[in-house]
């Protein structure tokens, strides 16, 4: 099978994994995606090398670099640290809109879907995704906040 | 005939999933609305709102920590489909609802009869901003309080208050629409489905937002773009009413600019002219934003109580376009 430049095959499994322990852990996030758990939603994190693809239906979850052209349905593009504020409920998806932070394209219902689903879960992203690999989740949580403290020194690193 | 409250006003705040529920009951809200996921309430977007477990279990978790929760049902019954209206009404009353929000005469005329023990608020989407359509109202299928449109000043707010035998409830911040609420046909002419009929303004199957290499962001509704805005520039909800338009050889905004509603300012005033109850918009919005607007409002609320000065605009940050109005509260908003 011939393999496909365009994937990053080395760390998928890794954000595979991770997609599915969370999903896992809120199973309410599919059951409010419904019909949109189909959809393949590309997350464009600024500034990185890379962007995912997640279809919650089918537990996927895919790696690309950056500029490669890739099949979705919708994307949802923005900052790291603003990325994970949305995942995780501590930014208003709304206003990260007006403001610019992150922006949409694609299928607008399906970014919806997935932004209300998410908001409702009470996701604590890092725990999950750090529990997932049997790491222990609390401190990793506490580090966490300690680095969202620090968001403005980290901010240019790693983008707003 | 005034029957107006003289206590502390009822802070009524939105919810559009239990998460967002259970945070604005623990940020202060006296009452928290909501509604079912289907075309029975006025926010019937994508992942949003309540089954009937999650509307019995957000009721049961208002009432334990003393709030209470209304139910909107406040979308207009298709022809020959009342039935999920009808059922979303007994399903409400079974779930524990302390009310009911709606704007058909028909689901008023049917909730009265059928549940005559269950307090019946009159829906914004009623449009209902005069005193003989109150009064009808009140005195034909005893509503006790009707939700003002956001398009009556102070002075013509306190001046109904004096005419009208029901409380009254008023937007204080959110999504600002200036149209005649229920009315409007702009949603459903570019997209045929409405917020009346739908439960959608502007429905998310219909819009599209188009990147541009510039930096730029186009917004389009059904066949119509709405507005573009330049790199950076705050964007604002992709509704005709808030769009950017080409008329009479300038682009302007025709309507309304994409603003929010925050009335926080107005506050003393609002709470003189007699409304028993201030409304938080937003039942779309994410839980950091009713966190953060209904604990802004708790506080005003008891800095006013006391006689200190009010936190204005510390709310910037979420409002749409990155700009807010007091609206039709202040005479120089057209």
């Amino acid at each position: 099978m011939k393999k496909d430049p365009r994937r990053l095959r080395f760390i998928e499994p890794f954000v595979r994994r991770a997609f599915c322990a969370v999903l896992d852990a809120h199973p309410e996030i599919a059951d409010r995606l419904g019909n949109y758990a189909a959809s393949r939603i590309r997350i464009d994190i600024r500034g990185a090398p890379f962007c995912m693809v997640l279809q919650p239906s089918k537990r996927a979850a895919w790696l690309y670099r950056r500029g490669a052209k890739v099949k979705s349905e919708a994307t949802v593009s923005g900052g790291f640290m603003t990325l994970l504020k949305l995942a995780s409920g501590d930014g208003d998806g709304d206003a990260l809109f007006f403001s610019r932070d992150i922006g949409i394209s694609g299928d607008t219902e399906a970014v919806v879907a997935l932004r209300n689903a998410l908001d409702d879960s009470g996701l604590d992203i890092i725990h999950e995704i750090f529990s997932a690999f049997g790491f222990p989740g609390l401190p990793l949580r506490l580090g966490y906040k300690a680095f969202r403290s620090m968001r403005p020194l980290v901010a240019g690193m790693f983008g707003s | 005939m005034k029957k107006q409250s003289r206590k502390t006003p009822e802070l009524v705040c939105p919810a559009g999933t239990p998460s967002a529920l259970r945070v604005a009951v623990d940020a202060g809200a006296d009452v928290v609305y909501c509604g079912f996921r289907d075309e029975t309430n006025a926010r019937n977007f994508p992942g949003l709102n309540f089954s009937r477990a999650e509307m019995s279990e957000g009721t049961e978790y208002a009432h334990k920590h003393k709030a209470r929760v209304y139910a909107a049902i406040n979308t207009f019954p298709q022809a020959g489909n009342t039935a999920l209206w009808h059922k979303a009404i007994d399903d409400a009353v079974g779930c524990g609802a302390d009310a009911l929000i709606v704007a058909d005469m028909g689901l008023a005329a049917y909730a009265a009869r059928m549940h005559p023990e269950t307090r019946l608020h009159l829906s914004v989407q009623a449009s209902a901003s005069n005193p003989d359509a109150i009064r009808y109202y009140c005195e034909t299928f005893n509503v006790k309080r009707v939700v003002l449109p956001r398009v009556l000043s102070i002075p013509e707010i306190t001046a109904l208050n004096g005419n009208i035998p029901c409380e009254t409830e008023a937007f204080v911040f959110g999504g600002l629409c200036v149209m005649a609420e229920g009315r409007c046909l702009l949603s459903s002419y570019a997209t045929g489905k409405s917020p009346n009929m739908n439960g959608v303004c502007s429905p998310a199957g219909d819009v599209r937002y188009a990147q541009g290499k510039d930096g730029s962001m186009a917004s389009k509704l059904g066949a119509f773009t709405i507005n573009r805005f330049a790199e950076g520039e705050p964007a604002g909800y992709p509704t005709i009413c808030k769009g950017r338009f080409k008329c009479g050889g300038e682009t302007g905004y025709i309507f309304e600019e994409p603003a929010s509603l925050d009335a926080l300012s107005m506050m003393p005033e609002l709470l003189q002219s007699g409304v028993a109850a201030l409304k938080i918009e937003g039942r779309q919005r994410g839980k950091a934003y009713t966190e953060a607007v209904v604990k802004a409002f708790r506080k005003a609320l008891s800095d006013y109580a006391r006689g200190w000065p009010l936190e204005i605009g510390a709310l910037i940050a979420l409002a749409e376009g990155g700009q807010s109005t007091a609206g039709a509260y202040d005479k120089t908003w057209r």
